[in-house]
């Protein structure tokens, strides 16, 4: 099996990560094994991997991985990382997820700098969420801090964590389609024209922001003129100051916007208790008979059968286009469920390749297919509200999931008939015959099963082929 | 020029730089929060600053002509 240098792992000059078939292995050059092996005997890792704050890591010797050596001949050390099963990134996480994040790596930098070693890259794509928790995954982050030097990656925090927080958190405006833009995140001189005055002048904001961007609008073309340049002198002690303060800030962050529509939605949806007795216990019974490894929950809301499905699943995503019902969904699994993933995700605009070669952040489709997809409730949203014909919906499914348990809202439904209030009609195909047409054009029906006291109908479909 | 010629003087500095671009606002932000260092470069930045602009001011005064009365119009 070829090794494969990871197309996202090539900025920095200390290691790459390779993919050896199912292998995921760190490794690292001379100079990156030097500092590697600082790290490894200062009992930092042990004590961060101890409170979670790290992805855990096995050391390996050359040998045991020779196809890396016709690879990448330089390497001196290796570490071997469990494989993750699904990879997130930052437009993709609710507010809340985006700040634990943040918090997760000042506390990293924090516990690093008292004993001695610096986080020298702070971005969210070194974070990945195992289930609920925020973990770092980049261990090569992590060097010997050199006395009287400033946090270089203060400013890349703020562009990537703190600017797109305080976004949300002043104006109501989301993140996620910012950061999904720019993957360098929010400049301070980008975010500082958008901010409401009376929050330009609070001093925290005022520091990160608004003083940032302003030395930076006038003396960033100063210093570009002189060329290279030794940093300032800054002593640790006020590093330090400076992590505990950003993360004080940062824990005082809060959405702005209310509950959205769909975060309300499980409450306000009245299925007759009969019917929702029995969706679930069929949802139950696919997950029992399938036993998937790894599930998507589409059109998640607040998570409900997301929780159902992970009793059976080894990891569960749930994905909903509602920022807030999925932060409030997150807030729920936070601090209980280990297997649940909430992500912000609009199914008709889902998250495309992007970065370096188009290869560097993996558009959805990319990451699949998961063993069982879960879709209820939420065709005729895609098909009406997204024009989204039958066909193209089924194939889709067929590309990123195994098996698919999916909901036919007859348009008689008081929830699809809704849709249809403002605007004409232009959805004579829309039938629970030409769906049923459709999903086996790609699928085998396995189960059918019409919801009593609705016109509601479930299936469980296998994809054809397997 | 000026500012950095300063900044290198009297201001002590730390290695060379890492592959992440600290960038000029977060670096002189963290050299002004850290105390005395800090803010000897925030009066010599200002200092630049106030001067350019000073000497800027000054050679416009003398450029304007003084105002003369505008002719009536016919």
């Amino acid at each position: 099996m070829p090794a494969v240098r990871d197309p996202a792992s090539f900025r920095d000059p200390d290691g790459s990560v390779y993919l050896v078939g199912e292998r995921v292995i760190r490794a690292f050059l001379p100079e990156g094994a030097r500092k590697w092996a600082i790290l490894k005997a200062s009992g930092l890792l042990e004590d961060l991997l101890q409170r979670g704050l790290v992805l855990a890591y096995e050391e390996k010797a050359l040998k045991d991985i020779p196809e890396l050596q016709e690879e990448a001949p330089g390497v001196c050390a290796i570490v071997e990382h469990p494989r993750l099963p699904f990879l997130s990134y930052c437009y993709e996480w609710p507010f809340s997820m985006l700040k634990d994040a943040g918090v997760c790596t000042l506390e990293v930098a924090e516990r690093a700098l008292e004993r001695g070693f610096i986080l020298k890259d702070a971005t969210p794509y070194n974070i990945q969420f195992l289930g609920a928790r925020p973990v770092l995954i980049d261990l090569a982050s992590l060097e010997p801090y050199r006395e009287g030097e400033p946090w270089r990656a203060y400013h890349q925090f703020c562009c990537l964590f703190l600017n797109p927080l305080l976004l949300e958190a002043t104006t109501g405006v989301p993140f996620q389609p910012w950061l999904r833009g720019a993957l360098g995140g929010l400049r301070p001189t980008d975010l500082a024209p958008l901010l409401p005055w009376r929050w330009r002048m609070r001093p925290f904001v005022f520091t990160h922001v608004v003083a940032q961007a302003w030395l930076e609008r006038h003396f960033a073309s100063d210093v570009a003129q002189e060329g290279h340049r030794p940093l300032p002198r800054v002593e640790r002690e006020q590093v330090l100051r400076l992590l505990r303060s950003l993360r004080r800030g940062l824990e005082r962050l809060r959405p702005r916007k209310p509950a959205g529509l769909w975060a309300r939605y499980q409450e306000e949806c009245h299925y007759h208790p009969e019917a929702q007795r029995a969706k679930e216990a069929f949802v139950e019974g696919a997950l029992q008979s399938l036993r998937p490894r790894v599930v998507w929950d589409l059109g998640c809301n607040i998570g409900h059968y997301s929780l159902l499905a992970a009793r059976y699943a080894d990891l569960v995503v749930g994905m909903d286009s509602d920022i807030q019902a999925v932060d409030l969904f997150y807030q729920r699994v936070r601090e209980k469920a280990r297997n649940v993933l909430p992500l912000v995700m609009d199914l008709l605009d889902p998250s495309p390749n992007r970065g370096w070669a188009e290869e560097e952040r993996r558009g959805l489709a990319q990451r699949g297919p998961a063993d069982l997809v879960l879709c209820l409730a939420l065709v005729h949203h895609l098909a009406i509200q997204g024009n989204l014909p039958f066909g193209h919906l089924v194939r889709w499914l067929a590309r990123v999931g195994r098996a698919v348990v999916v909901e036919f809202v007859p348009k008689e439904d008081p929830r699809a008939h809704n849709l249809l209030r403002w605007r004409e009609d232009v959805f004579p195909w829309y039938t629970q015959g030409a769906f049923e047409t459709a999903l086996e054009e790609c699928f085998t029906i396995r189960e059918r099963f019409a919801l009593p006291h609705s016109g509601r109908v479930l299936y469980t479909a296998i994809r054809r082929g397997l | 020029m000026l500012l950095l010629g300063l900044w290198m003087a009297g201001v002590g500095t730390a290695g060379p730089l890492g592959y992440v671009d600290p960038s000029t606002g977060g670096v002189i932000l963290q050299a002004l929060l850290g105390g005395m260092a800090g803010l000897l470069l925030l009066v010599r930045l200002f200092w630049g600053k106030i001067k350019r602009l000073f000497i800027r001011r000054h050679k416009a005064v003398p450029a304007q002509p003084a105002r003369k009365p505008t002719p009536p119009v016919a």
